[in-house]
Formats: structure tokens, C-alpha cells, sequence
């Protein structure tokens, strides 16, 4: 490439650079300096090193295994039936797109409606779970969704319904492009219904597969609407991710501070999911 | 000529509308925000304004609107950006709040003695802040708690539904015949996260049996004592007798749970008045829905817990005319229409002559703030008064949930409300 050529380049591309330094790089730069000082007391303004830290200390791996299993535990199932669903929407049949227009819908629905929703279905009086389970003869006594045991997995199944769409979306506009040929190849050549998902369907869906994955789990990783609106966090923390903290420490305790630690958690255990994500996408590929 | 005897009418016309200009930029302009509701703070705040400022024609008042989750996200920048309304209705524990605190303005100087007198001493006892000398925060509306009991479920588990419990042994008895007897939870308790409720509630045991708030002026726990463990254990006394998974719950889950006899009593303020006179008409004396006095404990004073909210000037500049305009709206025909548009209880005597505030239960809510010890919203003292609720709800959940005993509760709120403070240091 001639120097000329070069410098064009580089020239065109500065201003999205200087926008993307201002948008990211200062944020990033903030939280990453904030982390480190005080923000309350005599330690107003000043540098305290890891105290920041060490305050949160105590909370930090169980909230990081609760982000991770509402992370994983929502983005898997999301993705499974985004599969599933696409799978079934490939096929011609009547009312299809009423199908796909149903399945998109709550992609539409922001996630604090979303959670007000689900907290109303959920609800042990008569939230309309418990109120059919009740009629339909199959409980005596309400289950308690966001009680204290089942908190958790029913705020992760409200993110499930929220998240599939985009699974569904993606895969679906992937699944169009598969050549039709090569299932009409391996028919030919007696592939059966699970042999052809396999190696036909599975293979071409690798790339939409991966890019939706890190897409989703960043996304869930960083949601707070619905955890805010159905549980708060509670009960006794259950439901706590790092999101949580991040705005309890900022709200509620007022410490700028602790909330950038919390942040500097999130980016860091984010930055190990992508690293992990890469190498195996490397590997494979490889391979 | 013509013309310049024109240009010269032109020209004293003009410096003439520009001294009188002059003198209408002497008005005062301030700003007012109540949160909450649009149509309800409207309904009396702007016929008030328009008053105000026809008998006050050197002050301009402008209306602000914002709910009360909105207002709530948006104070603390706010106050940082300097546009803070001049006028606020604001909260009793938020006066040390690090957002607002330096906004603050001392009124002292700028109202009378008459006006203060007609506040009753226990609320003036309740609103202040012990680290600020001075009124800071005029006190509106004062909620205070009481029993609200289902009087069928009372008749179905053979309770005299005209003799409600008056003491904590009374109120365990109840909650624990009504279960046996009528098949429903004796009591109901809000615990649910992320809301104030279960620390109030749990709070006005405390405050009864310690006969003190829950922190001092320090911001340090008062209640890690035998009578703070004293309350502890009657609020573990009572769990078999209440809703399953509390944590589900807040004051608004119950009260149609109540009302539709599926709970046999709640403690609640008169918020929840609406809850039932929605259902029962204006006359909740004649409903099924009893109001009594909040029940106490069987030896020493009459405590009971109580929420205020009020009027905060936050400019000096403006300190004047807020002053005046929080006078105003304190004046007992602007106030009457205030607790009337947002179903507060009354504070002064005069709003009984009111039709809506003729019914026995809105003498139990006034009888209480005027007579009892009250007790409120904790943190005042705090630059993070809500780091407090936060910290303490997880401890009083691990209680309700019978994850921990009152014991062990006791020196984990205990830790809890330290920790927060020793953060602040």
C-alpha cells in the first residue's frame, strides 16, 4: 500500500477514532480512575488505593457466580429456541408469519415493561400462573416465583423471553441462506432428519452462532431493567448481579467509587468471557 | 417636523416601557415542584399558586411536574446542575442527603413564631435533624401507622371486631386465632426489596420497645440492646402467622389481600386509605375495614412510627420568596386540599370541618401524630439515608424468611448500619 494510500486511510478514519476516544475511551478512563479514590467521608477526592475493593470485597464472588448464571443460564435457553423456533418457521405452512411476528414481539417491549409484566404473572394472588395452576387443579398453595428459592430462575425464564427474539431473528435470516441443494444432496444420499441438522445445518450456522452468542451474553450481562423492576436484587440478594450493585453503590450509598469497582469487575470478567470465546473460536476454526 | 416629533414620542415611549421593564424584572421568580401524580398535584397546587400570587403580585411562581420515581432519579443531578426547583417537597431524612444538603436553606428567619405554633411539638420533634441547628424542612404531611384489620375475619375467628388489639400480647394473639381459626394469615408483613417498607415495619417495634429512633444522631445503631432484641423476638414470634414468602409483598400487595378478607390484619399508614374506601365508599367506619391505633407494647410510652414529607427552600437567593410561598401552602385551606388531592391525614384541627375528613378513622391517624411519640425515616443524619434501608432490609429479610434468629439479626443490622456509617467517616 503506497504511503499516500495510507495516510487517506488514516485520515478518514480519525474522526471515528476521536468520537470513539470521547464516547468510550473517557468513560472508561473515569470509572478506571474513579475506582481508585474516595468519594464519601474525610476520603473525599483523595487516592485510597484498593479500598474501594476491599469494601466490596466480601460481595464479590457470589455476585459474580449469580451474573454468571443469570448471564449463561438466560443466553443458552434464549439461543436454543431462537433455534428452534427458526427451524420451524423455515419450513411453508399457514400462518407463518403470523408465527414470526408473534416471536418478535417481545424484542419490541422495553425491558422495564417487560419486568413489570413478568412480576404480574408471577404474582402468588393472581398472577395468572399460579391462578390456572390453582384452577386446573395441579398446586393447592401458590408457588412463589420470586420467592426466595425460585427468584432467581424466574427472573432468568423473563429473560429468556426477552432475548429469544433476537436468537430467532438471526437465525432465521441465517437459515434462508443455507444452499437448498445441500439438504437436497444429502437426501439424496439418505440423510436422515437428525443427520442433515448436524452436518448440514449446524456447520452453517456456526458464524451467526458465535457472533449472537458474545452479542447476547454482553447485552444480558449488562441488563438491569428487569432484575430492578421484578426483584430489586432481593430477596437477601438473590438476585443480585453486578448490574445491581453498580446502582446500589451509586444511588443508594452514593459512593462513585465502589460503583466503579463494581464496573471494573464487570469489564474484567467480560474481557475473560471474550478471551475464553476467542480461543475456542480460534481452535475450532483451526481445526 | 412631523416626524421628528414622532421619532422623539417613538423614542420616550421606548425608554419609558424599558424603565417600566425595569421595574418588572424586581418580580421574583421561583420554581415549585411536588412529585407524584400530575393531576392530583395540579388539581390543588396551581389554584394555590394562582392565589399566591395574586396577594403576593412581586413573586412569580412556576410549576414544575414530576413523579415521584422520576423526581427520585433526578434530584441527585439535579442539585449538582444548580437547576433544582426553588421550592421542594422533599423528605425529613434526606436534609444531610449529599446531594442537597449544601442547597439547603435555614427558614427560621424568614417565618414567625405563629406559623411554627401550629405544627404540634411531636412532629417538630420528629423532623429534626440533630446535626443541623435551624428549620430546614417545614413538615406537610405526616403519615403515621395503624392497625387496619379485616372485621369479618375478626367475626370468622371469633375476635370482637369492635375490640381491635391494643397491645404487642393482644396483636400475637389475634394474628395467631385468626390463623387457626379462620384459615388465613393473621397478619401481613411487606418485605419486599428495594422499597422502605419492611425497615419501617420492622422499625416501629424497635421504636416501641427502645423508646428511641433506630440510629442517633451519629448515624450509630441504638436498638443493639435487650429492648431492641425484645422487638426482634416479637417480630419472630409472629411469623407462623403470616403470608408465605413476605418477600413478595409490599404495603400495596396487602391491602387488597385485607380488603378482600385473604389477610386478617396489616400495619399501614393512611395511604392506604384509598386502598379500601375505593372498594367501601368514603365511610371505612361503617366497611368491614377497621382502623384502630397502632397496637403497643404493654409497658412504657405510646410510640408509633411516622413518615413525614415537606416543603425545603434550596436557594438563598430566592429564600424570601419561598419562604413566603411555603407559608402559603401551609396556610390550612391550601393544606386541607392537599392531604384531600393525595388522601394524607389531617395535621391541623380545622380540616375536620371538612365532609371528607369527618369519619373516626382519620382521628385515629391525627389523635396518633398529635399524642404519640413518633418516630420516622431513618438516616437524617446521614450525607446516604437510603444506604440504611438497604443495608438493614437484607438483615430484617434473613429474619422473616427465619433465615436468622432475632439474635443473630440484632448484630447483623447492628454491623449492617455501622459499616454504612464508618463508610461516610
Amino acid at each position: 500500500m503506497k504511503r499516500s494510500q495510507r495516510r487517506k486511510i488514516i485520515l478518514s478514519l480519525l474522526p471515528l477514532v476521536l468520537i470513539l476516544c470521547f464516547v468510550y475511551g473517557y468513560p472508561l478512563l473515569r470509572v478506571c480512575t474513579s475506582a481508585f479514590l474516595g468519594f464519601t467521608g474525610s476520603a473525599k477526592g483523595q487516592f485510597v488505593g484498593l479500598k474501594n475493593f476491599i469494601l466490596i470485597k466480601n460481595d464479590i464472588p457470589k455476585t459474580v457466580m449469580i451474573t454468571l448464571i443469570w448471564t449463561f443460564g438466560s443466553v443458552i435457553p434464549a439461543m436454543v429456541f431462537g433455534l428452534m423456533i427458526a427451524m420451524i418457521c423455515k419450513e411453508n405452512f399457514r400462518g407463518k408469519k403470523a408465527v414470526v411476528a408473534i416471536n418478535l414481539l417481545p424484542y419490541a417491549i422495553p425491558l422495564i415493561i417487560v419486568a413489570s409484566c413478568w412480576r404480574f404473572v408471577y404474582n402468588p394472588d393472581f398472577g395468572i400462573i399460579n391462578v390456572l395452576l390453582k384452577k386446573l387443579g395441579l398446586v393447592e398453595n401458590s408457588i412463589t416465583f420470586l420467592g426466595i428459592d425460585m427468584a432467581l430462575f424466574s427472573v432468568i425464564l423473563a429473560r429468556v423471553w426477552r432475548a429469544m427474539p433476537f436468537a430467532f431473528m438471526n437465525y432465521y435470516s441465517a437459515l434462508t441462506t443455507i444452499p437448498q441443494e445441500q439438504y437436497e444432496q444429502a437426501c439424496i444420499d439418505g440423510a436422515g432428519t437428525i443427520q442433515r441438522f448436524w452436518y448440514i445445518t449446524i456447520p452453517n450456522l456456526k458464524a451467526i452462532t458465535g457472533s449472537t452468542f458474545i452479542v447476547l451474553i454482553v447485552w444480558t450481562f449488562l441488563v438491569f431493567d428487569i432484575i430492578f423492576g421484578m426483584t430489586g436484587g432481593g430477596p437477601v440478594n438473590a438476585t443480585k448481579t453486578i448490574s445491581m450493585h453498580i446502582y446500589q453503590e451509586m444511588f443508594s450509598m452514593k459512593n462513585l467509587g465502589t460503583a466503579s469497582a463494581w464496573s471494573l469487575i464487570a469489564i474484567l470478567v467480560l474481557v475473560v468471557i471474550t478471551i475464553i470465546y476467542w480461543k475456542i473460536m480460534n481452535k475450532e476454526e483451526k481445526a | 417636523m412631523k416626524k421628528i416629533i414622532c421619532a422623539i414620542l417613538t423614542g420616550g415611549i421606548l425608554a419609558g416601557s424599558m424603565v417600566l421593564g425595569c421595574g418588572a424584572s424586581e418580580t421574583t421568580k421561583i420554581t415549585v415542584l411536588r412529585p407524584g401524580d400530575q393531576e392530583k398535584v395540579a388539581s390543588f397546587l396551581e389554584p394555590a399558586v394562582e392565589q399566591f400570587e395574586a396577594e403576593n403580585p412581586d413573586i412569580e411562581v412556576e410549576i414544575m411536574y414530576e413523579s415521584w420515581a422520576g423526581w427520585i432519579q433526578k434530584y441527585p443531578t439535579s442539585f449538582e446542575a444548580g437547576t433544582q426547583p426553588d421550592v421542594v417537597f422533599w423528605w425529613d431524612n434526606k436534609l444531610n442527603d449529599s446531594s442537597a444538603h449544601d442547597c439547603l436553606v435555614n427558614l427560621e428567619n424568614h417565618l414567625d413564631e405563629e406559623f411554627f405554633a401550629q405544627i404540634p411539638d411531636s412532629v417538630w420533634n420528629l423532623v429534626k435533624a440533630d446535626s443541623m441547628e435551624g428549620i430546614y424542612y417545614v413538615p406537610s404531611s405526616v403519615d403515621s401507622f395503624a392497625l387496619c384489620y379485616n372485621k369479618d375475619v375478626f367475626e370468622t375467628a371469633g375476635l370482637d371486631p369492635e375490640n381491635p388489639p391494643e397491645t404487642w400480647e393482644e396483636l400475637l394473639g389475634a394474628a395467631k386465632t385468626i390463623t387457626e381459626n379462620a384459615g388465613v394469615p393473621g397478619l401481613g408483613i411487606p418485605a419486599i426489596t428495594g422499597s422502605e417498607v419492611l425497615e419501617e415495619f420492622i422499625g416501629l417495634f424497635i421504636n416501641q420497645a427502645t423508646n428511641a429512633p433506630v440510629l442517633d444522631e451519629n448515624s450509630m445503631p441504638l436498638f443493639e440492646n435487650e429492648a431492641g432484641l425484645e422487638a426482634l423476638q416479637f417480630v419472630e414470634q409472629l411469623l407462623p402467622y403470616i403470608q408465605e414468602s413476605p418477600t413478595e409483598y409490599g404495603r400495596g400487595e396487602l391491602r387488597p389481600l385485607l380488603r378482600d378478607g385473604q389477610i386478617g390484619m396489616i400495619i399501614d399508614g393512611p395511604w392506604a386509605v384509598a386502598a379500601f374506601t375505593g372498594a367501601y365508599g368514603e365511610n371505612l367506619d361503617e366497611s368491614p375495614i377497621g382502623v384502630a391505633a397502632v397496637p403497643q407494647k404493654e409497658e412504657g410510652e405510646t410510640v408509633v412510627w411516622a413518615g413525614t414529607n415537606g416543603w425545603v427552600a434550596t436557594r438563598e437567593e430566592t429564600a424570601e420568596a419561598s419562604a413566603k410561598l411555603i407559608e402559603f401552602l401551609m396556610s390550612p385551606e391550601i393544606l386541607e386540599s392537599h392531604h384531600l388531592a393525595y388522601g394524607s391525614a389531617p395535621l391541623y384541627e380545622s380540616e375536620f370541618e371538612n365532609e371528607a375528613f369527618q369519619y373516626d378513622y382519620w382521628r385515629v391517624f391525627y389523635d396518633e401524630t398529635q399524642d404519640y411519640t413518633l418516630y420516622g425515616m431513618i438516616g437524617a443524619d446521614s450525607p446516604t439515608p437510603a444506604a440504611y434501608y438497604t443495608a438493614l432490609e437484607e438483615v430484617w429479610q434473613q429474619l422473616v424468611l427465619g433465615q436468622l434468629g432475632a439474635e443473630d439479626a440484632l448484630a447483623a443490622a447492628a454491623d449492617a448500619a455501622e459499616s454504612v456509617t464508618a463508610r461516610n467517616q
